[in-house]
């Protein structure tokens, strides 16, 4: 017995590593002084502004509290707060578009801050920065309908910015969280597509053009190299300048997307 | 063993893992770093078990933890409130529930008192409290990484002993897990607290081993 017990015990130990646990979330870092937001899939963060999301995903319907956010500590001023502001009415998207909401209202929340975005947009909140320049947050949506009703199943969009009150570096680009409610897997994904072909495309991220041009070339290299070890020329959210945001800059040289 | 003064209901419900601490003070002490870490669940010969989380590396830090620290007052908009420990578990596919078990403890220095706060935690709309008990439940989704909130009502300085479990529908409920909330007092005092709850509430793997052991020599016996 005592030997089953033992080897019980340890194969208690015999632990892998899990997979990385917040793939998914909305990745935030700060580069050319402003928020910049991409997609965390667990060990690599890519540049994006349309996130997918599932109500129901932990079993409670209409809920979610994905995707989270996720900032690397030394992103963010101690002190600060970062926070979001919506900047469109919710929309529900038709299979070619997106239409405005009747009665369905999307509840974001945070403890006792809420906010409540239906045909036109809310006040945001934001919340404290951790003490190491981190901000890892999951805020809770929630879907529901007016009038006591059931909100219809759908795929639904909501647009905000992501913004830190430092007083010094500037919001995001604006940025899309799709999500969905009983809906396909094949219709989400064609949402979130829609969104970023109609919607995000204008304003594609290019966080190599350090210097704004819409080009990626020679002073946007001089930059990152002058800024070699600094968060300055960081493309990656991982708050340093170094070989992975030359390649980066590298693979993205010539006219932004 | 400390002394300590526990109320009726505390110590009905943690009576038996405190008897048996002077039992187990074999096993060694692990210090307060211990504590770190989200909730991991996961499952071992059938039965839910508790372990430390690194959310940031995505990795399992400890597989059989059951003491986990946590603050108040993250944000100052809430100075009661926090949203750690976070939970997250390998059971792809399976519904766990959380139970917060009844009764609250306020670290006295050398034990617990029975509290005269009590603890509300929430996720999704499900709520549960220290003075009734209660649960809240979520299904493990690959990537999970569940945020409840927890909030002292009727708020005193103090560390806060919660006791919780976990079950899942074909696997025998976890052993407790413990999470010890700082409201307003020193890391000094946080890690005491800490550290008398791995002490004496927490056996070590080696004092399971004895136990089992004394078990079977009683069994034999008789």
């Amino acid at each position: 017995m005592s030997r089953t017990l033992l080897a019980a015990l340890a194969a208690g130990f015999i632990v892998s590593a899990a997979t990385a646990q917040h793939a998914g979330d909305i990745n935030l870092s700060v580069g050319q002084g402003a928020i910049q937001t991409s997609a965390f899939d667990g060990t690599t963060s890519t540049p994006s502004r349309v996130f997918g999301a599932t109500f129901g995903d932990t079993g409670v319907a209409r809920f979610t509290s994905n995707p989270g956010f996720e900032a690397s500590p030394g992103t963010f001023a101690q002190g600060s707060r970062t926070g979001f502001t919506p900047r469109s009415g919710l929309a529900r998207f038709t299979g070619a578009g997106l239409e405005s909401v009747t009665v369905e209202r999307l509840e974001i929340k945070f403890l006792t801050l809420v906010s409540v975005i239906g045909v036109e947009p809310a006040a945001g909140f934001d919340l404290a920065v951790q003490s190491n320049g981190g901000w890892h947050r999951h805020l809770n949506f929630r879907l529901f309908a007016q009038g006591g009703k059931l909100p219809s199943s759908g795929i639904y969009v909501v647009e905000m910015e992501v913004y830190s009150n430092d007083g010094v570096t500037l919001p995001s680009e604006p940025i899309w969280i799709v999500f969905n409610d009983g809906r396909s897997l094949a219709d989400h994904n064609a949402a979130i597509a829609w969104v970023a072909d109609n919607l995000a495309s204008g304003g594609a991220p290019c966080p190599a053009d350090l210097d704004g041009n819409g080009d990626v070339g020679a002073p946007d290299l001089a930059t990152l190299l002058a800024a070699w070890g600094t968060a300055g020329g960081d493309l990656g959210g991982d708050g340093a300048t170094d070989a992975a945001d030359l390649a980066a800059l590298l693979a993205s040289w010539g006219a932004c997307p | 063993m400390q002394t300590t003064s526990l109320s009726q209901s505390f110590l009905a419900r943690s009576a038996s893992l405190i008897a048996l601490a002077g039992v187990y003070s074999l096993g060694s002490v692990a210090h307060a770093d211990g504590a770190l870490g989200d909730v991991w669940i996961s499952s071992l010969n059938g039965t839910l078990i508790t372990g430390g989380f690194d959310h940031t590396t995505g990795t399992v830090i400890n597989p059989s933890q059951r003491v986990f620290a946590a603050d108040f007052g993250i944000d100052p908009t809430f100075p009661f409130s926090t949203d750690e420990p976070g939970f997250t578990s390998d059971l792809l596919g399976s519904t766990v529930t959380i139970n917060l078990l009844q009764g609250l403890g306020r670290w006295n220095g050398a034990g617990f008192d029975a509290a005269t706060s009590s603890l509300f935690a929430s996720y999704g709309g499900q709520d549960a409290t220290s003075t009734a008990g209660g649960s809240f439940g979520f299904l493990v989704t690959a990537g999970l990484d569940l945020h409840p909130e927890f909030t002292l009502v009727d708020p005193l300085d103090g560390v806060y002993l919660a006791s919780f479990t976990a079950s899942s529908a074909g696997y025998a409920t976890s052993e407790s897990f413990y999470v010890l909330f700082n409201l307003g007092e020193s890391e000094i005092d946080h890690d005491e607290a800490i550290e008398w709850v791995e002490a004496n509430l927490v056996p070590a793997p080696g004092a399971l081993a004895l136990l089992a052991a004394g078990v079977l020599v009683g069994r034999r016996r008789r």
